[in-house]
């Protein structure tokens, strides 16, 4: 038994039966309210994939720019350090916010929710940090940063000789991991699990 | 015409962050203590503030240059529009049609959506409500793609910094567009789509 409201129209739904494993839509407005999610140990593990995708993507090159003889590697460090340099800090700060720590912090966050579920311990220091997870869901855009990036590739095609290095395979592998993570993971799951927990 | 059982009519409060349904008098959520609300607080009323402050970065968003690029002692400026023709121009017809869309076609389209939601609550039009909703989980996927450019404009600018051969520079167009983007991010998580089911 299962008794909610819709998100998008105010309608209370009373479900005598609720299964876990389906997925349920609001029968006025017709918005889907229930998504079942992944399990938490495949979520967790595409986590932790992602970070050990990105911690090397830090120092490594992502790509070499040769104008006329004169070569430059740009590691993504520098390259969101480098504007810090020459004052452009609003956009500098939005943009490696939205693309890059965002998502990082959101991935911090559902391995901090899951992991105590998995050992079996309630979280009542935690509940403060769910409620930022949903309020930064909107601001992570790593699957809009991944297509800027081709897409300034191909505009440098343009302009220098480059070459592609490891750095920037292995930050594509972080932002689709990312991308798994977050929507393979269901909030709503985890605080039914947690309800269980308690009783 | 039928008549639903709404969280209004049956005197209930739903959290919208982990979607526990509380009795009325409760203004914190027992389950993740956030501050629970039947409505989201002056919803509309902010949502027409943030949208308006949208509508008017926009302007100068399209009309100053996006990024300047200097090489070879002459500076070159360009906006939105002349970074689409530049695409076009050289026969790269899919990535100029992405451009266009992220930063022209879905940041028009989605702050018309909210004057148009704004508009079904201000007139009651209570019929239209259905169809609001549709373009509003519309404007929910397609909000964080006109991000786009602003990214290949960061990352191109850290990327290309050869002293006296080349460099890029952010224009006064980006920062207007961020905030543009921004904006209507704000305006959209502040709307309330209940408000148009509401009688």
């Amino acid at each position: 038994m299962k008794k909610t409201a819709c998100k998008d129209c105010g309608l209370v739904i009373e479900i005598e039966s609720f299964d876990a494993t389906h997925q349920y839509s609001c029968p006025r407005c017709k918005s889907v309210f229930y998504r079942p999610g992944e399990s938490f140990d495949l979520v967790l593990m595409m986590a932790i994939s992602a970070f050990l995708f990105f911690i090397p993507t830090l120092f490594l090159p992502i790509l070499t720019l040769t104008i006329m003889g004169q070569s430059h590697s740009v590691t993504l460090l520098e390259a969101v350090l480098f504007f810090f340099h020459d004052g452009y800090y609003v956009i500098a700060i939005i943009a490696s916010s939205v693309g890059v720590f965002i998502p990082l912090v959101l991935l911090f966050m559902i391995m901090m929710l899951i992991i105590p579920a998995k050992i079996g311990k309630p979280i009542r220091k935690l509940k403060g940090l769910f409620r930022y997870y949903e309020h930064l869901l909107p601001w992570s855009m790593a699957e809009v940063y991944l297509v800027s990036i081709f897409v300034a590739i191909v505009k440098l095609a343009g302009m220098a000789t480059l070459k592609l290095d490891v750095g920037l395979v292995l930050f594509v592998f972080f932002l689709l991991s990312y991308y798994v993570t977050v929507t393979w993971f269901n909030a709503e799951d985890l605080w039914n699990h947690y309800d269980e927990l308690e009783d | 015409m039928m008549n639903w059982k709404t969280d209004i009519s049956e005197g209930k409060v739903l959290c919208l962050i982990c979607e526990e349904l509380h009795d009325l008098e409760e203004v914190q959520c027992r389950r993740c203590s956030a501050s629970i609300s039947q409505r989201k607080p002056s919803s509309i009323s902010q949502t027409w503030a943030y949208v308006l402050a949208a509508t008017l970065f926009l302007i100068p968003a399209n009309l100053m240059p996006m990024m300047v690029v200097t090489s070879m002692g002459t500076d070159e400026g360009s906006t939105i529009m002349e970074g689409v023709i530049y695409f076009l121009a050289h026969k790269e017809y899919g990535l100029g049609l992405i451009i266009f869309v992220a930063s022209v076609a879905v940041p028009i389209f989605k702050l018309s959506v909210i004057y148009f939601l704004l508009l079904i609550i201000a007139f009651k039009q209570k019929e239209k409500a259905k169809l609001g909703l549709k373009l509003f989980h519309i404007i929910h996927c397609i909000g964080k793609w006109s991000m786009l450019d602003i990214f290949v404009v960061a990352l191109m600018v850290s990327m290309v910094q050869f002293q006296g051969l080349a460099t890029i520079q952010t224009g006064a167009a980006a920062i207007s567009f961020c905030g543009a983007v921004i904006f209507t991010i704000i305006a959209s998580e502040k709307f309330d789509p209940r408000l148009m089911f509401d009688k």
